[in-house]
């Protein structure tokens, strides 16, 4: 027969297993419900934040290396607005999507995010997780660019999303010291480029660092070497509207580009990762490496001393008689529709239109700030902004055709893989990059 | 009355046990419902769902392994990706299965040793497979790695080829590398099964005058197979969840020239690094390749029932 002490027992292990799965129901459902009231009661909560409450904005990024900086930068926010905190959580860079997307469709998600740009930030825009902004909300974004902004931009309803912070450029960067030590000029050119080239190789330095396994670094590659070929912003442009395929000869031959450079790549470079096409320019085995400019401090602590830059020249056959400088947005910051401190992060995304932020940007994270009236601190990052000022092209597969699936950018990425390691041809590959389009993408006609 | 009390004792005892039992199980099933029951439950079900980011929006039916089957170019990578891990599985398999069974053997005759080596053999399978990809493209770079320069250094430089960048030879290096990992866990389960043999057994069948080759036939191997079953099993399962190896030496897209690219990178690309629908998408896949295992593992738990009769 059961005792009263079994009983006892047995009530008291019932009811804490209970108590257990209770708690953890009610936290759930506690958080949702502050949720679902977050919407409703923002303009009171608001009005809490910027008079007497203290709230705390936790704001997600992909920049964990960089999380002390970007509070250093809030800290500057703080100091004007003292009752909000600001506090900047960074997830590695390969799941922080992932982190997002379920932050952000659960309780737990920030306050403010750091979105990806373009096509990448549609999912979310899709799920109704972000706050639309318009200049009514942060009449700061009225000043911006439109292809800065259209990083922001929701492909269906064309409202915006989040605030750009910085743009990112790409192109050649090159060892000076090697460069002088074979009295070698940046080119201007490509014959003076294969020159170069050849002048290297027969000195034994590898004339430029290569790898082909990072696949979301391939399609930068593609836009470095190829955007003059295949013309940058007018082919773009005919391109969007239906007047031009990636089939017709300049597309073609900006992956023709790719097969012509192969003789100054490091050998067997297919076997190659990131860290070894890091390795080779940073030891000074060789001279040259595409890029973007957020390399710029890795690449100098590692021991390139003297860095220099040049866009690379139109290779042959190229529609554009000049070299182009790729750019594209970083990302926005937008605000998540479950936040309960909508008035507060609206503040701060606010203050993200302003000088005050573009110059910290600059300073405090060392990027291109895209507020309108600042710039890049570091001298050389200055005066390649300044060439991609003028000779500007927004990354095409980046900004206009990821929003489908497949992405440009996975296609672009396997093609350069498979002319560069597979054999196969330049005009193959842009058939295969045409044909996986043409299953979503409708030019504006 | 006294025998109504005794049966009112047996039916609260039984209870009572029976509660208890539930009691002991309920936080192990709690877990288990959370973290295995539900997400293969949630996978099946996300798979016949339209998905807009991180929203279900409509039920698909079965649009999504269309989809699947029909949108280039994850139609044609998809064939592809399977038989990289097939045949991945089965060179695992051949390498595993032979060289564990020579270790298991080897390590018997040596006594002394014995526990040093296996903890050396068993060492890689402690490492994560992400450290061990990145470990063995530095042992086999084409220009600064310890291989590379210790071929040239031997005269021996002709020999060296850019086995994980060569769309010929890379299936087969990852195989080896994987093998290489995890063939302390074939090693110790043979030795495992091995140490079962009674002497006497080996005894009896000297004295029947059986050669080594009719000891191996007749003894060790019907008595080691229900492990060789168990090991393909593990292996064919390791095989079709491969992921962070492949990814680690070759990239999310499986370079070079996708000759890496295996299900769980294409499930990875469909699934999160696609746009609106991935999620769908992805879980249709993750959904077949699920499939494809319980298939796999029936029929080779059947067949090891078949095959018990005769070896």
């Amino acid at each position: 027969m059961m005792t009263r002490n079994h009983i006892r027992t047995m009530a008291a292990v019932i009811v804490s297993v209970g108590a257990l799965v209770v708690s953890a129901c009610s936290s759930s459902t506690g958080a949702s419900s502050a949720n679902t009231s977050g919407g409703a009661t923002g303009s009171q909560q608001s009005q809490a934040s910027s008079t007497d409450t203290p709230v705390t904005l936790t704001v997600w990024g992909w920049l964990p290396d960089q999380a002390s900086a970007f509070n250093g930068l809030f800290a500057k926010f703080t100091a004007t607005h003292p009752n909000i905190k600001v506090q900047y959580q960074g997830y590695p860079v390969q799941n922080y999507q992932t982190q997002l997307n379920a932050g952000l469709s659960g309780s737990n998600g920030p306050d403010i995010a750091t979105l990806q740009a373009y096509g990448g930030l549609q999912p979310n825009i899709d799920s109704g997780s972000l706050v639309a902004i318009t200049d009514k909300t942060v009449p700061g974004i009225s000043a911006f660019p439109t292809p800065i902004l259209d990083a922001a931009r929701s492909t269906k309803s064309g409202g915006i999303y989040g605030v750009p912070y910085a743009v990112q450029d790409l192109g050649v960067f090159y060892n000076e010291d090697i460069f002088a030590k074979y009295n070698l000029k940046a080119p201007t050119t490509w014959d003076e480029f294969i020159q170069a080239c050849e002048t290297l190789k027969k000195a034994g330095v590898i004339p430029m660092s290569w790898e082909s396994k990072d696949a979301n670094a391939q399609p930068r590659k593609h836009e470095t070497m190829g955007a003059a070929v295949y013309g940058g912003p007018s082919f773009t442009s005919d391109f969007l509207a239906g007047k031009t395929k990636m089939t017709d000869k300049p597309f073609v031959d900006s992956f023709q580009v790719m097969k012509d450079i192969m003789p100054y790549l490091p050998p067997d470079f297919a076997a190659l990762d990131d860290p070894g096409e890091q390795t080779l320019f940073t030891s000074g085995k060789a001279a040259m490496v595409t890029g973007g400019v957020w390399q710029i401090d890795t690449w100098r602590q590692a021991g390139v001393k003297n860095l220099g830059f040049f866009p690379m020249p139109p290779g042959p056959g190229a529609a554009s008689d000049h070299p182009l400088v790729t750019f594209y947005v970083d990302g926005s910051f937008g605000i998540n529709s479950k936040s309960p401190h909508q008035s507060a992060a609206l503040e701060l995304l606010n203050w993200m239109t302003t000088k005050d932020f573009g110059n910290a940007i600059a300073t405090d994270v060392s990027m291109i700030p895209v507020v309108p009236g600042t710039k890049p601190t570091d001298p050389l990052v200055q005066e390649i902004n300044a060439i991609q000022q003028k000779e500007s092209n927004t990354f095409l597969c980046y900004a206009y055709l990821n929003g489908g699936s497949p992405t440009c950018s996975d296609l672009v990425s396997h093609a350069v893989q498979d002319v560069m390691t597979g054999g196969m041809s330049p005009a193959d590959a842009a058939a295969s990059v045409q044909k996986g389009l043409d299953q979503w993408f409708a030019p504006k006609k | 009355m006294l025998q109504s009390t005794a049966t009112m004792h047996g039916v609260t005892t039984r209870w009572s046990r029976h509660a208890w039992a539930a009691i002991f199980i309920l936080p192990a099933a709690l877990i288990y419902g959370a973290f295995i029951f539900y997400p293969l439950v949630a996978t099946v079900v996300w798979g016949f769902l339209e998905w807009n980011g991180t929203s279900a929006v409509s039920f698909a039916g079965f649009g999504n392994f269309r989809t699947l089957f029909t949108l280039y170019p994850f139609n044609t990578q998809l064939f592809s990706a399977v038989l990289h891990n097939i045949v991945f599985f089965l060179l695992s398999i051949i390498v595993q299965l032979l060289f564990g069974l020579i270790l298991a053997v080897l390590l018997r005759a040596r006594a002394k040793s014995r526990v040093f080596l296996q903890a050396i053999y068993t060492l890689p399978f402690m490492m994560s497979p992400i450290i061990v990809g990145y470990l063995w493209n530095l042992i086999l770079n084409p220009i600064f790695g310890p291989v590379y320069e210790a071929l040239h250094a031997t005269g021996l430089g002709n020999l060296y080829a850019p086995w994980l960048g060569q769309s010929s030879t890379a299936l087969v290096t990852l195989s080896l590398i994987s093998s290489w990992q995890s063939i302390g866990l074939p090693m110790l389960l043979f030795y495992a099964a091995l140490s079962t043999i009674p002497s006497e057994i080996y005894e009896a069948a000297k004295m029947d005058g059986c050669t080594g080759l009719q000891t191996f036939r007749w003894i060790i191997l019907p008595l080691v197979a229900p492990t060789a079953a168990v090991l393909t099993l593990l292996t064919f399962v390791a095989s079709f969840n491969l992921f962070d190896l492949p990814y680690a030496v070759g990239g999310v897209n499986g370079a070079p020239n996708g000759a890496l690219d295996v299900a769980g990178l294409l499930f990875y690309r469909l699934a999160f690094t696609g746009t609106g629908n991935g999620l769908g998408v992805g879980s249709a896949m993750a959904t077949m390749i699920g499939l494809i295992l319980l298939a796999f593992t029936t029929a080779l738990l059947w067949y090891r029932r078949l095959a018990e009769r005769w070896v």
